[in-house]
């Protein structure tokens, strides 16, 4: 089988936007991860929300194939500037449209929709304890 | 146009030889003749240059030309060899044995074979690739008639026990078949020493052309097959069709040049994949897959930890490679050949498999080294788990 990727979906393999890590301990950082090595795919991402609730800054890295690496760069990228509850509100198709990605390789789109979720989820703990 | 990277995948097939493609010119243009024609000239030119070839596979094995049987390649070689041996003899047993890593060509047929009421052993491999001749021995029965073992494995290269393996069958009235696809001028055959019954070959592997292949059929003793192509009685009725005089006299032409060369040309070859190990090996957590001493020199297979093979895939833009055989690149299901060899699925899925061949340079190899080792290391650093261990 030939694999066909999107002109987008190889800019972001290629040239990776916001690779890198936050500091894990911040009150402010929320991190998720989601995937395992074993079934081909762990994205990391990463946000810092500012006093207003928006995100400020992002950062990933992901182990797996171009759909993956395409989506973590991809999300970290649009998730800049936006607020907290409109980033809670992304699911999957975005990401998969962006990138065209094809129906075998749509599960990683997925799993960017997860490490969004946990990301979200471990800033909003994280607040919970702090307040 | 797409770009031109560099070739390392000469397993999967390899240009023409420039000296085949002259000799195959005038067979597509004034000599268009059918072998077959025995009552004009035409034909009398077009058999002669039939039979020349034939020699010359012959030669390059060390076997009698009327042991050759021209098919459209190993593909059909192992079909014929491999049906047409187990119909033949199914009223004396309904055994076949062969390895789990062998090509497609033979599995998919064995399978059909089963399908057909016959019952198939497949062997697994040592770590390193290799069959063990106890256990084949072993797994031999009274009602076995047939067994399979390629020479040299197209993913990572090894080199099986062949001469005793065949010894092993002769002594036990097994018919051994050989497929020979990867092995043909990379390695010494000499079907006058080694009891072999049937040997595949493929022209397209060794500087001919696609769509050509030959059967080796045993003579003395005589080993005999069912034909599955029927339609004219061509090559003594086991295998009907009008020669394809341009592809056999490439053959031909091919094997010959193989025969004379292979003595200078493995050496070079072999201190270029030696080359090339070297400038990979010096990344961390790097696996080569397969026998390093019993290996064709051409093949060097690679499984880089931390790194997905997909990526590895799509990332190498300037070297054309394969992942596992080229069947299956880009599927997401690990190599069934790494997956015998007991590699976790990530190792599996990451193997590269560089082959080099006639017209690789040390310039070549010089810059796939450093195109994998840039990419591996961006990958690596764009990686959660890489971090996480160094």
């Amino acid at each position: 089988m030939r694999m066909v990727y999107s002109e987008t979906l190889i800019d972001h393999f290629e040239r990776p936007r916001h690779v890198g890590q936050l500091d894990d301990a911040a009150s402010d950082v929320g991190t998720g991860v989601a995937g395992t090595r074993e079934t081909g795919g762990v994205l990391r991402l990463q946000l810092r929300v500012d006093e207003a609730g928006r995100i400020a800054d992002t950062r990933f890295k992901a182990y797996g194939p171009p759909a993956l690496i395409a989506a973590g760069s991809w999300l970290a990228d649009m998730l800049r500037g936006q607020d907290l509850a409109q980033a809670a509100a992304i699911q999957h198709q975005p990401v998969a449209a962006a990138l065209a990605l094809p129906p075998a390789r749509l599960h990683f789109a997925m799993l960017a929709e997860d490490a969004l979720r946990a990301a979200i989820q471990d800033y909003k703990d994280k607040q919970k304890v702090y307040a | 146009m797409y770009p031109r990277p560099i070739y390392l995948d000469y397993a999967a097939t390899t240009p023409i030889d420039s000296r085949v493609v002259d000799a195959m010119l005038p067979w597509l243009t004034e000599r268009f003749g059918n072998p077959a024609s025995s009552s004009h000239s035409y034909g009398w030119e077009a058999e002669d240059a039939v039979e020349n070839a034939r020699e010359e596979v012959a030669r390059l094995i060390q076997a009698d030309p009327r042991e050759i049987v021209w098919t459209s390649g190993a593909t059909e070689s192992n079909n014929l060899a491999l049906k047409g041996a187990a119909q033949f003899h199914a009223d004396r047993g309904r055994h076949i044995v062969t390895m789990c890593t062998e090509h497609k060509a033979v599995l998919d047929t064995c399978q059909e074979l089963e399908r057909q009421g016959f019952d198939v052993t497949y062997l697994p491999v040592s770590p390193s690739g290799l069959l063990d001749p106890a256990a084949f021995s072993e797994a031999l029965r009274p009602d076995t008639i047939l067994a399979s073992v390629m020479a040299v494995n197209n993913e990572i290269g090894v080199i099986q026990d062949i001469p005793t393996l065949a010894q092993i069958c002769h002594e036990r009235g097994v018919i051994f078949h050989v497929d020979a696809a990867q092995a043909t001028g990379k390695m010494e055959i000499d079907l006058s020493s080694w009891p072999v019954d049937l040997l595949s070959m493929s022209a397209h592997k060794t500087y001919g052309p696609k769509g050509v292949g030959a059967l080796y059929v045993r003579r003395k003793p005589r080993v005999r097959l069912v034909a599955q192509i029927h339609g004219g009685g061509h090559e003594k009725g086991y295998r009907s069709g009008t020669l394809a005089t341009h592809q056999i006299v490439g053959m031909g032409e091919a094997f010959r040049l193989a025969r004379l060369e292979m003595a200078e040309e493995l050496p070079r070859i072999q201190a270029l994949r030696e080359r090339l190990w070297a400038g990979l090996s010096t990344l961390d957590q790097v696996w080569s897959n397969g026998d390093m001493q019993r290996r064709v020199p051409h093949n060097l297979n690679v499984s880089f930890a931390h790194v997905d093979g997909e990526s590895l895939l799509a990332g190498l833009r300037g070297v054309a490679v394969s992942s596992g055989s080229a069947c299956t690149s880009a599927s997401q299901e690990p190599s069934y050949v790494m997956k015998a060899l007991g590699r976790s699925d990530e190792l599996a899925r990451s193997a590269i498999r560089f082959s080099l061949g006639r017209q690789t340079t040390a310039a070549e190899v010089d810059a796939a080294i450093l195109e994998v080792r840039t990419l591996v290391e961006r990958l690596r650093n764009l990686s959660p788990l890489w971090e996480a261990e160094s």
